[in-house]
C-alpha cells in the first residue's frame, strides 16, 4: 500500500496530474486523499497481460454463474409456493414435519454454502492472479 | 468544534435528568412493573458501550478513522458488524413474532432477507471495497459528473436511512415501554442521545464494535433460547410442531405455507424488493470500506451470510417455540400476547431462563436497536458530510472541515430521529420498512450496480434513472395498500402490492438504459471512456484505498 501513496506523492513531486478522468478533485486539492489514478499507459499494460484476461473471464463466469444460481433457486422456490402450494403439505417425517422445513432451511444452508465456494475460489485463484498482475506492473 | 462540543454537552448533562425525573414515577402509570434486572443488565451494557465510545475516541483523529475506522476492521469483525447492521430489532423480534403468529410463512420471510447476501458477495463486495472510499455515492459517482449523481445518493441514502430510523426509534419506544416500564418519550430521547455520542465521539470505530458485541450478545441469547427450547422438546422437531400444532387447536396451518405468496407479480416483488433492496442499504454499503482490502471484503459477506443464516433459523425455532411454550395465563392478554406478536421472543425467553434471562434478552433487544441506530445515522451523516458537503457545497473543504460537519450532521439526524420517533408513536408505520427497502431497490442499488458493470452507461441516464426509480418508489408506495388504503383510508389500493419493486426497480434500469443510449453529449464521451480504468480498479484493486498505517 504505501508503494501507491508513495508513488502518487512521487507523481505529484514531478507535477503531474493526477486527476481522475472528470478532472475532479485530487491529491493535489485534497492531501490525504490516496486516490491513485491509473495512467494511461499502465491501463494499456495491464490490459494485455494474460493474467488479467484469465482473472477478469475467471471472475465473471464465477460471479454471474453463482449468482444465476443462487436466482433461479430463490425464485424456483417462491414460484413452487406461489403455483404448487399443496406440495408443502407434503409430511416427509413423522405425523408433522412437512417438506416445507428441509426446504427452507436447505435454502439457507446452500446459500452459506455458496459464498464458502466462491470465497474459497477468489482466496486461491483470483489472488495469486491478482498479485501476478502488481508484480508485472511494478505496484 | 467548540460548538459542537457544548452543544452535544448540553443535550447530554440535560438528558439524563429528565430521565432521572421519569424514572420516579415510572412505577404508576405504566402497567408493567420495573423490570430491575433488565434494568441492571442494560446499565451493564450502556457502560460497556461508553467505555467502547472513549476507546474508540482516543483512536478516531482523521476523516477516514471516522468514516471507516481506519480501513483497519477484519474480515471476520466486519462480518459481525454487518450480521449486526442486519439483525435489527425488527429482524429478532419481528421474524420470531411472525413465525409465532403465521408459522412457516415466517421462515419464507426470513428466507428473503438472507438470499441478497450471496448476490452482494458474487457481484459488489470486491469492487465496491476496490473503488469506494467512504460512501457508496463514491462507487456510484467514479466516472461520472460528480455534482448531480452524489446529490442523487445522498438523496437516496439519506431517505433510506430516515425511514428506516423511524421504524426503529418507533419501535425502540414501544420496547422500552414494555420491558423497563419507561415511559415512550424519554426511552426515544434516551436511544437518540446515546447514539448521538457514540456516533460523533467515536465514529466508525465505535459504530462498528458496538455492533460486535450486540451481534456476539445476540446470537448467543437466541442460542440459548433455542437450546432450551429444543431441550424441554426432547430435542426432537417432531414434538416441537406437534406441541405448538395442539395448542393452536390442532390446526397444520402453521406448518404449511399461508397464502403468504398466493399472488406470483406480489412475491416477485417482493423478493426483489429484499433482494436488491439489501443491495442498496447506505449502512450496509458503508461496511465495506472499513475493511483493508478486497480479499477481507469478501471474507465478510462469507461470515455475515453464516451468521444471518444461522440466526434466522434460531429465529424459527424461537418463533415455534413460542407457540409451543408460551401459554401461561401471565403472558396472555385475552387471546392475545401481552405486547403484541413481537413480544414472542421475550415472552418465551422468561419461560425457559426466568427473570435474568429475559432481563439478559431484554437488555440484548435494546442493544440491537442501539447498535442499527448508530450505524444507520453514521451513513446518514456521511452522506450529508462527504458527498453533500465535500463534494458539492465545498470541493475544497479540508478533511477538518468535513468531519466537523460529520459531527453536526450525526447530531441533526439524532435529532430528527428522536423527533420522528415521538412524532409517528402512534401512526401505522408498517410502510416505513417496505418504502425504505423500495427506495434502496430502485434508486441506489440500479445506478451503483449499473455504473460498475455497463460500460455506456451516462451521467445523464444515470441521474434521470436514479431519480425515476426514487420518485416511482414513494409514488407506487402511496398509492399501495398501507398508505392509500390503510392511513388514508382512500378506498381500493390503486396499487394493489405492498412492495412495487418489481415495477419501480424495472423503470430505474429502463430509465438509465434510455437516457444513456440516447445521451450524445460531449460529457457521455468521457463518461464511456472512464470505464476502462474504473474496470481495472475493480478488477486488480491497483489504485484502491488503502488502510490507515496507524
Amino acid at each position: 500500500m504505501g508503494i501507491i501513496v508513495g508513488s502518487a506523492f512521487l507523481a505529484l513531486a514531478r507535477g503531474q496530474r493526477t486527476t481522475d478522468s472528470n478532472g475532479f478533485r485530487c491529491l493535489d486539492t485534497f492531501k490525504n486523499q490516496r486516490r491513485m489514478i491509473l495512467e494511461k499507459d499502465m491501463i494499456e499494460k495491464i490490459k494485455v497481460l494474460p493474467e488479467y484476461q484469465q482473472l477478469v473471464a475467471e471472475r465473471t463466469a464465477l460471479a454471474w454463474t453463482l449468482t444465476l444460481v443462487m436466482l433461479v433457486v430463490y425464485f424456483g422456490f417462491i414460484m413452487l409456493l406461489a403455483f404448487d402450494p399443496v406440495f408443502f403439505t407434503t409430511i416427509v417425517s413423522g405425523e408433522y414435519i412437512s417438506i416445507g422445513f428441509p426446504v427452507g432451511v436447505s435454502i439457507i444452508v446452500f446459500s452459506f454454502l455458496l459464498t464458502g465456494y466462491y470465497v474459497r475460489k477468489a482466496n486461491n485463484d483470483f489472488d495469486e492472479l491478482t498479485a501476478k498482475i502488481k508484480e508485472a506492473v511494478g505496484k | 468544534m467548540n460548538a459542537f462540543l457544548k452543544t452535544l454537552l448540553t443535550f447530554l448533562v440535560l438528558a439524563p435528568a429528565t430521565l432521572m425525573a421519569s424514572g420516579l414515577d415510572v412505577t404508576a402509570p405504566v402497567e408493567k412493573v420495573t423490570n430491575w434486572p433488565a434494568i441492571t443488565m442494560f446499565v451493564l451494557f450502556v457502560g460497556l458501550t461508553i467505555y467502547i465510545t472513549y476507546w474508540a475516541a482516543q483512536r478516531t483523529k482523521t476523516a477516514k478513522d471516522f468514516y471507516a475506522a481506519g480501513g483497519g476492521i477484519t474480515g471476520f469483525q466486519n462480518g459481525l458488524a454487518i450480521a449486526g447492521d442486519y439483525m435489527s430489532a425488527a429482524s429478532f423480534l419481528g421474524i420470531t413474532g411472525l413465525v409465532y403468529l403465521k408459522g412457516y410463512d415466517g421462515l419464507i420471510f426470513a428466507i428473503g432477507f438472507l438470499v441478497g447476501w450471496p448476490i452482494i458477495l458474487f457481484l459488489m463486495s470486491e469492487r465496491l471495497r476496490n473503488l469506494g472510499k467512504y460512501t457508496f455515492a463514491d462507487v456510484t459517482a467514479y466516472r461520472f459528473k460528480q455534482k448531480p449523481i452524489r446529490i442523487l445518493a445522498a438523496v437516496g441514502g439519506v431517505a433510506v436511512v430516515i425511514l428506516y430510523l423511524i421504524a426503529q426509534m418507533v419501535g425502540a419506544g414501544k420496547l422500552i415501554e414494555v420491558l423497563f416500564g419507561l415511559d415512550f418519550d424519554y426511552a426515544v430521547v434516551m436511544v437518540g442521545v446515546l447514539i448521538i455520542a457514540y456516533v460523533s465521539f467515536g465514529g466508525m470505530l465505535a459504530t462498528t464494535w458496538v455492533q460486535i458485541v450486540k451481534a456476539v450478545l445476540l446470537l448467543s441469547g437466541a442460542t440459548f433460547i433455542s437450546i432450551m427450547v429444543m431441550s424441554e422438546m426432547g430435542f426432537s422437531f417432531e414434538t416441537l410442531f406437534k406441541t405448538a400444532v395442539e395448542n393452536r387447536g390442532g390446526s397444520m396451518d402453521i406448518l404449511y405455507s399461508g397464502g403468504f405468496v398466493s399472488d406470483p407479480i406480489n412475491a416477485i416483488s417482493l423478493g426483489i424488493a429484499l433482494m436488491f433492496g439489501t443491495a442498496g442499504l447506505p449502512h450496509i454499503l458503508m461496511r465495506f470500506f472499513t475493511v483493508p482490502d478486497a480479499k477481507e471484503a469478501r471474507k465478510s459477506v462469507f461470515f455475515a451470510t453464516g451468521f444471518i443464516g444461522y440466526f434466522y433459523v434460531l429465529a424459527f425455532i424461537i418463533g415455534f417455540g413460542a407457540i409451543a411454550l408460551v401459554t401461561a395465563s401471565e403472558y396472555m392478554d385475552g387471546g392475545a400476547l401481552i405486547g403484541g406478536n413481537n413480544m414472542a421472543a421475550i415472552h418465551l425467553s422468561h419461560v425457559v431462563g426466568g427473570n435474568y434471562f429475559l432481563g439478559f434478552i431484554s437488555a440484548v433487544a435494546f442493544a440491537t436497536i442501539l447498535a442499527v441506530v448508530s450505524g444507520l445515522t453514521l451513513a446518514g451523516a456521511s452522506a450529508i458530510s462527504h458527498d453533500i458537503y465535500a463534494n458539492v457545497i465545498n470541493p475544497n473543504a479540508t478533511e477538518g472541515q468535513e468531519t466537523k460537519v460529520a459531527k453536526w450532521a450525526t447530531l441533526v439526524i439524532g435529532a430528527t430521529a428522536i423527533v420522528f420517533g415521538i412524532g409517528f408513536k402512534d401512526q401505522n408505520i408498517a410502510f416505513v420498512v417496505a418504502l425504505a427497502f423500495t427506495i434502496a431497490a430502485s434508486a441506489n442499488f440500479p445506478v451503483l450496480i449499473m455504473s460498475m458493470y455497463w460500460k455506456n452507461m451516462t451521467t445523464r441516464g444515470a441521474v434521470i434513472g436514479g431519480w425515476l426509480g426514487l420518485s416511482s418508489a414513494v409514488i407506487m408506495v402511496v398509492l399501495g395498500p398501507v398508505v392509500w388504503t390503510q392511513i388514508l383510508d382512500m378506498g381500493a389500493a390503486i396499487v394493489p402490492y405492498k412492495f412495487p419493486a418489481l415495477f419501480t426497480v424495472a423503470i430505474a434500469f429502463i430509465g438509465i438504459w434510455f437516457f444513456s443510449v440516447t445521451d450524445k453529449s460531449e460529457r457521455a464521451k468521457q463518461d464511456k471512456a472512464g470505464f476502462e480504468a474504473q474496470f481495472i480498479r475493480s478488477q486488480t484493486g491497483i489504485g484502491a484505498e488503502g488502510a490507515s498505517e496507524h
